[in-house]
């Protein structure tokens, strides 16, 4: 990841990911206040989500700046793995909570599903590029 | 897709990084394209033509 897209995708996430704690520690001990039994909590529930929605608003641009069309093409199919992992996934382990009363799983997991689909779809990468070669 | 960009390249003496650099991808782009598993956008393909000065068709063909 040395090119200009991807140097800048870098340039991003990593304040991205700073501020993500930084949000968490907030909205864990904001929501210990006073504040955190009124309305308020709304808005201090969604302080760590804000910074994940500029993460996947980065992924985007990196796609959208990556002028390398392989490393690109690459990039995507990474993506269509992890989506097609994370639909696969909650599909069912939706019907698992309806019909064999498994625990449910917070929505929270739908993206950290996602994130580990990418590992899963690097790995398709390798394994088809080495089957390609 | 069938090409002959390694015939080319090492008619000039260049490494695949060389290519990758006047062609602006990486050398894994090289590298798949000349493999054959990739084929390059048009405007790639273009650029490659342009580079070597040659016609699309006497560089690319079909199987």
């Amino acid at each position: 990841m040395r090119n200009p897209a991807a140097r800048a995708y870098i340039r991003r996430f990593i304040p991205a990911m700073i501020v993500y704690v930084l949000m968490v520690a907030a909205a864990t001990a904001l929501s210990e206040t006073a504040l955190g039994r009124g309305p308020a909590i709304w808005g201090i529930a969604l302080l760590p989500a804000l910074p994940l929605l500029y993460v996947f608003w980065i992924i985007g641009r990196y796609l959208a700046e990556q002028h390398d069309e392989y490393v690109r093409m690459l990039e995507v199919r990474k993506a269509l793995v992890a989506t097609g992992l994370t639909l696969a996934v909650t599909t069912v382990l939706g019907f698992l909570e309806i019909y064999a009363e498994a625990p449910h799983l917070p929505l929270f997991f739908v993206p950290v599903i996602w994130f580990a689909g990418l590992c899963a779809g690097q790995i398709f990468n390798w394994i088809a590029e080495r089957g390609d070669s | 897709m069938k090409n002959r960009l390694k015939v080319l390249r090492a008619e000039r003496d260049w490494s695949q990084s060389d290519l990758a650099e006047r062609l602006e991808v990486s050398r894994q782009s090289v590298n798949a394209i000349e493999t054959g598993r990739y084929d390059p956008s048009l405007p790639l393909a273009f650029r490659i033509a342009a580079l070597f000065d040659l016609p699309i068709e006497a560089i690319f063909s079909k199987d």
